[in-house]
């Protein structure tokens, strides 16, 4: 039998995770569809032509918002002294332990996500036609419009956002929403003061650097393409797969070497 | 089955917990694991266990670290601490979504042990109470059949019916393909059960050795004030209308023991009780 990863392993503990963690994941699913449904009702009333603009913002709240709490939740089961003892002693390997609360709350969530928001809008829509005669057209995730923006740019920093919480919920034994959110505050507040010490040794101050903030065009070329082509997809490289993978290998490291 | 070499341990840089710790466990006990409050008796079955890590020395399930965590020696080692957490599952729920785990688990044993405790399969662990949920994983964890059980205060929270139940399922389960270890502070739960007595103190085990080798090397006797006292003493200590003693077993003929005074006299006369001991 495989020491790192066995199917009939990971199955049981699949099963495990799913029996522990539906009770919490499905009151907060409906938590939030009947806010949707109480929300959508009053928009349907008063400005319905914000009907799909309404689902398309609560539905990224779903999925953005479910995942970081998901996430957030991964390791609950390590946030005392005795659950760590049951979960850590329990016959499974480190990386079966780490991946399927990766995996539940990664890549199963985005999935049920999508899928229940879709049959949401169906069922709310076709109740309003058939009760109360009105007639709108249902939330189809697979058919937004978001204008010039690619419809792939509003899901890439979803694994960004999940690292995140994730690594969060396996550094953190107690509490490790909050304190993710205050961590992830502290270090943006820290690479913005390094980014301003930044600037002041390099240019002696913040005045005029002889730059026009908003027409790249009169930049100098090499400026430009540092700041409005290299930049920006470095950034994007980073954020959307480096980081992400970072934070992953580092979840793994915490709970590999988390103890009671 | 189970050795732990030179084992450096601390939870605080300034204070060592155990230092140069060396123990085996071999299969077919059920050793008794005594020390003071503090002398790290949790931590040690924690790192029994993999749950902790060791600074320095070795710890080993048949030659595997146990700090790798692998399932091969996680599902020869069943820890019961003192305090559990149960999910909020009924019985019969946590028994089919945990047994899987362990090869050689055996439901039958588990329905039988249930029954002996008066456990009700039916009823959801977070309604229990802490006894009960206790009775339940004490038998969860015999009827995994690991190698190695480790239980840390497995008493406590027990009713007296409870304890002797106890003592009848724990010693009906022990066979040659399995040890477990108890720690406890209440020996006197243990008596007739635990073979050898491991006390640790100071960061090392100081005293490891059978009920046989105690029993026919020690006496241990009440002499009432006044009475004469007996010779070859190694430790007495002044009780109300008298003293108790331990002394060397000149007849070689088994002697009650007594826990409580031998863990007393191991604290305070180590080398005296043991001297004896390996005295032939």
């Amino acid at each position: 039998m495989n020491q790192i990863f066995d199917i009939n392993r990971t199955t049981a503990l699949l099963k495990l995770n799913l029996s522990l963690n539906k009770k919490a994941i499905l009151l907060a699913v409906a938590g939030f569809f009947g806010f949707v449904f109480i929300t959508s009702f009053f928009v349907a009333n008063n400005a319905p032509s914000l009907l799909n603009k309404m689902h398309l913002i609560f539905y990224f709240i779903l999925i953005y918002g479910g995942t970081a709490l998901i996430a957030g939740r991964s390791f609950w089961h390590l946030n005392s002294t005795e659950k760590s003892i049951a979960h850590l002693s329990l016959p499974a390997s480190t990386f079966e332990k780490y991946f399927i609360p990766w995996l539940l709350s990664g890549i199963v969530w985005i999935f049920a996500a999508i899928g229940s928001y879709m049959l949401y809008s169906m069922i709310i829509n076709g109740l309003w036609s058939g009760v109360m005669g009105f007639s709108y057209e249902a939330f189809n995730p697979f058919n937004i419009h978001m204008g010039p923006q690619s419809l792939n740019e509003a899901y890439m920093p979803y694994f960004l956002v999940h690292s995140i919480f994730f690594l969060g919920a396996a550094a953190f034994q107690k509490h490790a929403i909050p304190k993710t959110l205050l961590a992830g505050f502290i270090i943006n507040s820290l690479f913005t003061f390094i980014n301003l010490l930044f600037v002041m040794f390099l240019f002696g101050g913040f005045g005029d650097f002889n730059l026009t903030m908003n027409s790249p065009e009169s930049w100098e070329p090499d400026f430009n393409y540092f700041f409005t082509d290299f930049l920006p997809r470095f950034i994007k490289t980073a954020f959307v797969y480096v980081i992400p993978v970072i934070f992953y290998v580092a979840a793994f490291f915490k709970i590999k070497e988390r103890e009671v | 089955m189970l050795k732990i070499e030179k084992l450096d341990f601390r939870y605080r840089k300034d204070r060592k917990l155990f230092d140069g710790l060396d123990l085996n466990l071999e299969k077919g006990n059920i050793y008794g694991l005594l020390g003071k409050n503090g002398a790290g008796k949790s931590t040690l079955l924690k790192i029994m266990t993999g749950l902790l890590y060791a600074q320095k020395g070795k710890a080993e399930l048949y030659d595997t670290s146990l700090d790798k965590r692998l399932p091969k020696t996680l599902k020869e080692i069943f820890f019961l601490p003192e305090e559990i957490f149960l999910p909020d599952f009924t019985t019969a729920q946590y028994i089919d979504l945990h047994s899987v785990f362990y090869d050689r688990f055996d439901k039958s044993q588990m329905n039988e042990m249930m029954r002996e405790f008066e456990v009700n399969a039916e009823d959801r662990l977070k309604n229990m109470s802490y006894g009960q949920k206790k009775k339940f994983i004490i038998a969860f964890a015999l009827a995994t059949n690991c190698s190695l059980i480790l239980m840390d205060e497995p008493t406590n929270g027990l009713d007296i019916p409870s304890k002797s139940k106890f003592r009848k399922v724990v010693a009906s389960m022990i066979d040659e393909n399995r040890s477990i270890l108890i720690s406890t502070h209440q020996v006197r739960d243990l008596e007739n059960l635990i073979d050898p007595v491991i006390i640790i103190e100071n960061g090392k085990i100081i005293f490891n050795h059978t009920i046989d080798e105690i029993s026919t090397k020690l006496n241990f006797h009440k002499v009432g004030k006044g009475e004469p006292a007996p010779e070859n003493i190694i430790y007495s200590e002044d009780v109300f209308g008298g003293s108790y003693i331990v002394t060397a077993n000149t007849s070689n003929e088994e002697s009650q023991v007594d826990f409580e005074l031998l863990f007393n006299a191991v604290l305070s006369n180590t080398n005296g009780v043991v001297e004896q001991i390996k005295n032939r």
